[in-house]
């Protein structure tokens, strides 16, 4: 039954998608503007597509209906409510489902906002593009990667329910939602830079209307990476939050090229420079959420997150490989016509500041592209077998990375077009007196080695610079002076800044040991008492919990686990956390021991200010929602079909 | 402005770079497919000594004469329990040709466990306590089961990684025979 | 803004106080000094046999435990890095995390600082051609135009 209404749903998605294609481009080709206006019908059909094969998903998930495949393979009558629900994006083909979903949402919102203007060239050609994105990822779920195959089981038959690792922290239920919703939304500019590319139309309009998309995508992928670091850190156990992994990588390349673009589109606006490039980075973000689709599900690179190995791998390299011929052929065809003939005045001003922005992140998502392909690549060319890891990330991104709080202190502050040294010795004064007062106070504290000093200090410089930049506003505007783009993206710096010394804190000054504790034993980490007060185990139907009691500094007592799943007898470390503002204690019981009197071995980790990392990414989240409210300078929506004259006279300046 | 062409002169070396790209990425093996090659073929076996899970003792140095298969497993782990009884049934037939011997290294599981394996799936064969796991470390074990073939004189002949058989087993040994003679 | 913002003499003082304090952050770092901080730089830098792309620091799992184990030791017998690198890339040949700087590996290093370089280099090319005004030549013809122009509006 869920398996035919879920069947059901995805051939009512794939069949309107590729029907709405071929009825848009049918119209377009004659000229008939009625069939375009169809668009949006087609739209919506996909959307209820998505939603009921979701919705005989959750029914099978919930009413451990084993007859569909994926429930068999991945749900279970043990696993609770929550993780019942958020089973259906634990595996591959459920989290393709989800995608879909998404991207049907995308794809109908879009035609209902548009839908006075579904006869617009650029707009049916968007509409082209996001319903052919549809076909392919319906097509998957028809295809190879389908959720609802039937079996049939024996009675009495209970699944293995999903990957302990996955139904062991209440996270899971939210980032990977959070992500899809940040990589998916990107099609949305994506499908509306293809529009501008082939209808070659020059204006701005485009760019106008999908900014606040952009905002949105990237502010859910901004927050579905925190998520996906926190979740990290709570649950794998080994004390940390960022292993450059490949599947990581994958979700910080599209962030990267889509953190250049939400820069470099500003020039655009204001300058009409840029036009290409920006076209450009909208479609290598696209093309790097496929790729890194692909190499996190196809089984080619190792990674702790990696989904087991599948049939999807040449589908999906398919769809970069067309997305890739097809964007780059398009730049190469149409980019000449699209360019304007601006210049920048001078490298000192906000334009150049934007400028060498952009150069900053794309040398920053070459470097991390290339060390997790590289292995491949190397062995495709000389048979060698090598790794890249942490050492090379850390050593190639961490110039880049100081390189761009410079920037983030400097840019704020400058002028379009021009700067003077006296304006910029007067408006980098204070944030410059911050920086250098970071770096005297962490200098005499004890803080030791350049590049973690130097982070605190141009932390300290560019939060300086925001802050001046929110206070100005502020007492001029009242509230709206954190409302509005510049507002609200001086807040996403602060958020930006907090990470980033965070980052470097917990880097640089982290700590760990094995201690092997019997009952009643006292050790002194750092400057953390530890006391080991016994072993206590607990049984549920699901898994053996065996839990050493630690008491941190006297206070709260701390249970670092060893978790034995019944089914598959597959046992997971569950770390505890003491955490503070200044200071994280992270507990893994590392031994289980035999005999209840036997010494554990915990291991402990600690890493400083790591909660300001979250902190970071809560503020850069509240930031983008404040930039999505329009400001006070907010220009009226262009038409898209107007042509907009934004040439400036030459030597105006 | 004269028409320039520059952004088609860009987009026709990065296209040309992204399909070279795209085939490396189309013929590149799943990563568990790759198998390792050992640097300790050819080479002196690592030492194998110490207490064994029926309280005696074993030395790598001491086995008199005849090839050794070290099989390194684990009681949780399922290829190993499949293997098993194909171990079982080459050390009876070796051990009475007295031309190989098997001895087992236990990784990561506890004597209990291991004790309570082989009397539920046979064997008795000396089966080496690993405790801090030095033992693979010397022979590079990076997961279980694996196995290598030891000659009489010492050196490593094989490497096999994942499950053994019976069959498989008989025929390295053959080869390691026709090569050492 | 206020009076110092103003003035040079604030700036240099501040220049002055940066660079004293990040030359004695860079003289005081000694590097990893205990045995303990020294593990964790090499355990970082190898990759877990058994684990799916995790470095040996980051790994609970045997393996990984048994090499924190042999490379403390190692420590403890006074070996340099580089001798317990060696030692374990010898028994697990691509467990090395850092690339090598010769031959094919080391484009990973190079390929993205000589990209750096040749971006920025052309962008300075561009900047440099932009500051050499446009072709403003006045024709004969435009100053007949503007002399025209002045006419009209002083009859």
């Amino acid at each position: 039954m869920n398996a035919t209404l879920g069947s059901a749903g995805v051939i009512l998605g794939l069949v309107s998608c590729a029907t709405g294609v071929a009825t848009i481009v049918v119209g377009l080709r004659r000229g008939r503007p009625a069939l375009l206006r169809t668009g949006r019908t087609y739209a919506f059909m996909a959307l209820g597509g998505a939603l009921l094969a979701t919705f005989a998903m959750e029914r099978a998930l919930i009413t451990r209906d084993f007859s569909v495949g994926f429930v068999a393979e991945n749900g279970s009558s043990r696993t609770p409510a929550l993780f019942n629900v958020a089973t259906m994006w634990s595996a591959l083909e459920g989290s393709i489902l989800l995608w879909g979903l998404i991207l049907a949402g995308y794809t109908a919102l879009i035609a209902q906002k548009f839908r006075d203007r579904l006869d617009d060239q650029l707009v049916a050609w968007a509409l082209i593009t996001m319903l052919s994105v549809g076909v392919f990822f319906f097509a998957l779920m028809a295809g190879p990667a389908n959720p609802f195959n039937s079996v049939t089981v024996a009675a009495g038959y209970d699944g293995p329910g999903p990957n302990p690792l996955l139904q062991n922290h209440p996270l899971m239920a939210f980032h990977p939602p959070m992500l899809y919703l940040g990589y998916v939304g990107f099609t949305v500019p994506f499908a509306f830079a293809v529009g501008a590319l082939v209808t070659g139309r020059v204006g701005e309009g485009w760019l106008m209307v999908t900014r606040r998309w952009t905002l949105f995508a990237w502010g859910f992928l901004t927050f579905g990476i925190v998520l996906g670091a926190w979740w990290s850190y709570e649950v794998l156990g080994w004390g940390g939050y960022w292993a450059w992994d490949a599947v990581e990588n994958a979700s910080l390349l599209p962030w990267l090229t889509g953190t250049a673009y939400i820069h470099s589109v500003m020039v655009q606006e204001r300058r009409g420079m840029l036009r290409v490039w920006n076209l450009s980075l909208l479609c290598a973000t696209f093309a790097l959420t496929i790729l890194g689709t692909f190499l996190t599900r196809s089984g080619v690179i190792d990674s702790v997150h990696a989904f087991s190995e599948s049939q999807i791998g040449p589908w999906l390299l398919s769809m970069f490989a067309a997305v890739v011929v097809l964007t780059v052929g398009l730049i190469g065809w149409r980019g000449d016509r699209l360019r304007a003939p601006g210049r920048i005045d001078s490298p000192v001003s906000r334009e150049g500041a934007f400028l060498a922005n952009n150069v900053l992140f794309a040398a920053f998502a070459f470097v991390v592209l290339l060390g997790t392909v590289f292995p491949l690549v190397v062995e495709a060319v000389s048979d060698e077998r090598l790794s890249v890891g942490v050492p090379y990330f850390n050593r190639m991104t961490m110039p880049i990375g100081l390189l761009l709080l410079f920037l983030m202190a400097v840019a704020p502050v400058l002028p379009w077009r021009k700067a003077s040294e006296e304006l910029l010795r007067v408006r980098l004064f204070w944030p410059m007196v911050a920086g250098v007062a970071a770096v005297m106070a962490t200098v005499v504290t004890g803080s030791r080695g350049l590049a973690p000093v130097l982070a605190f200090g141009l932390g300290a410089f560019a939060g300086g610079a925001a802050l001046r930049q929110i206070v100005l506003a502020t007492r001029r505007q009242g509230w709206r002076g954190l409302v509005g783009r510049t507002n609200g993206g001086m807040i996403v710096h602060l958020g930006v800044v907090l990470i980033a010394i965070a980052f470097a804190a917990s880097q640089s000054y982290v700590t760990e040991t094995e201690l092997r504790l019997s009952e009643g034993d006292v050790a002194t980490v750092g400057s953390h008492t530890l006391v080991y007060e016994g072993i206590e185990i607990t049984d549920d139907a699901e898994k053996t919990t065996t839990a050493a009691l630690v008491r941190v500094d006297g206070g709260k007592v701390y249970r670092p686990a060893i978790e034995l799943f019944a089914f598959g007898g597959q046992s997971i470390g569950t770390p505890s956390v003491s955490t503070s503002l200044v200071e994280d204690v992270y507990l893994t019981l590392l031994e289980q021991p035999e005999n209840a009197d036997d010494p554990v071995v915990i291991r402990v980790v600690l890493q400083p200010l790591v909660t300001w990392l979250w902190i970071g990414g809560g503020l850069m989240a509240v930031g983008t929602a404040l930039a999505a409210f329009p400001g006070r300078r907010r220009r009226p929506t262009q038409p898209t079909s107007e042509i907009v004259h934004e040439r400036e006279p030459v030597g105006a300046a | 402005m004269k028409a320039s062409r520059l952004a088609a002169w860009i987009a026709i070396p990065v296209l040309f770079a992204m399909l070279g790209f795209i085939f490396v990425l189309a013929t590149s093996e799943a990563s568990g497919s790759r198998t390792v090659q050992s640097p300790l073929l050819g080479r002196q076996a690592p030492a194998i000594a110490g207490d064994t899970v029926d309280v005696s003792s074993y030395d790598l140095a001491d086995a008199s004469g005849g090839f050794v298969v070290v099989n390194f497993f684990a009681t949780w782990c399922v290829p190993c329990v499949r293997e098993h009884p194909e171990l079982v049934n080459f050390e009876q037939r070796h051990r009475a040709a007295g031309d190989a011997s098997v001895v087992s290294v236990v990784y990561d599981a506890s004597t209990e466990s291991v004790k309570e394996f082989f009397a539920e799936n046979g064997g008795d064969w000396p089966v080496v306590e690993d405790p801090v796991g030095r033992i693979a470390l010397d022979y590079g074990v990076s997961g279980v089961p694996e196995s290598y073939v030891i000659a009489p004189d010492g050196t490593v002949v094989t490497k096999l990684v994942g499950g053994v058989t019976a069959t498989g087993l008989d025929q390295v040994l053959a080869e390691a025979k026709a090569a050492f003679e | 803004m206020s009076d110092p913002s103003r003035a040079r003499w604030p700036w240099l003082l501040l220049v002055a106080l940066l660079v004293g304090g990040l030359a004695v952050a860079t003289i005081g770092d000694t590097g990893p000094q205990t045995s303990a901080e020294r593990a964790r730089g090499l355990a970082e830098g190898i990759k877990c046999p058994t684990c799916q792309g995790q470095s040996v620091a980051d790994s609970n799992a045997t393996a990984a435990r048994s090499i924190r184990t042999e490379i403390t030791r190692r420590i403890e017998v006074g070996q340099s890095d580089d001798e317990i690198r060696a030692y374990i890339v010898g028994l697990y040949p691509d467990s090395s995390l850092t690339p090598p700087r010769t031959g094919v590996a080391g484009l990973v290093w190079f390929l993205p600082v000589a990209l750096f370089v040749a971006a920025v280099g052309g962008l300075v090319a561009v900047f440099r051609s932009w500051r050499t005004p446009p072709d403003l030549s006045v024709s004969e013809a435009d100053r007949d135009l503007v002399e025209q122009a002045h006419r009209a509006a002083r009859s």
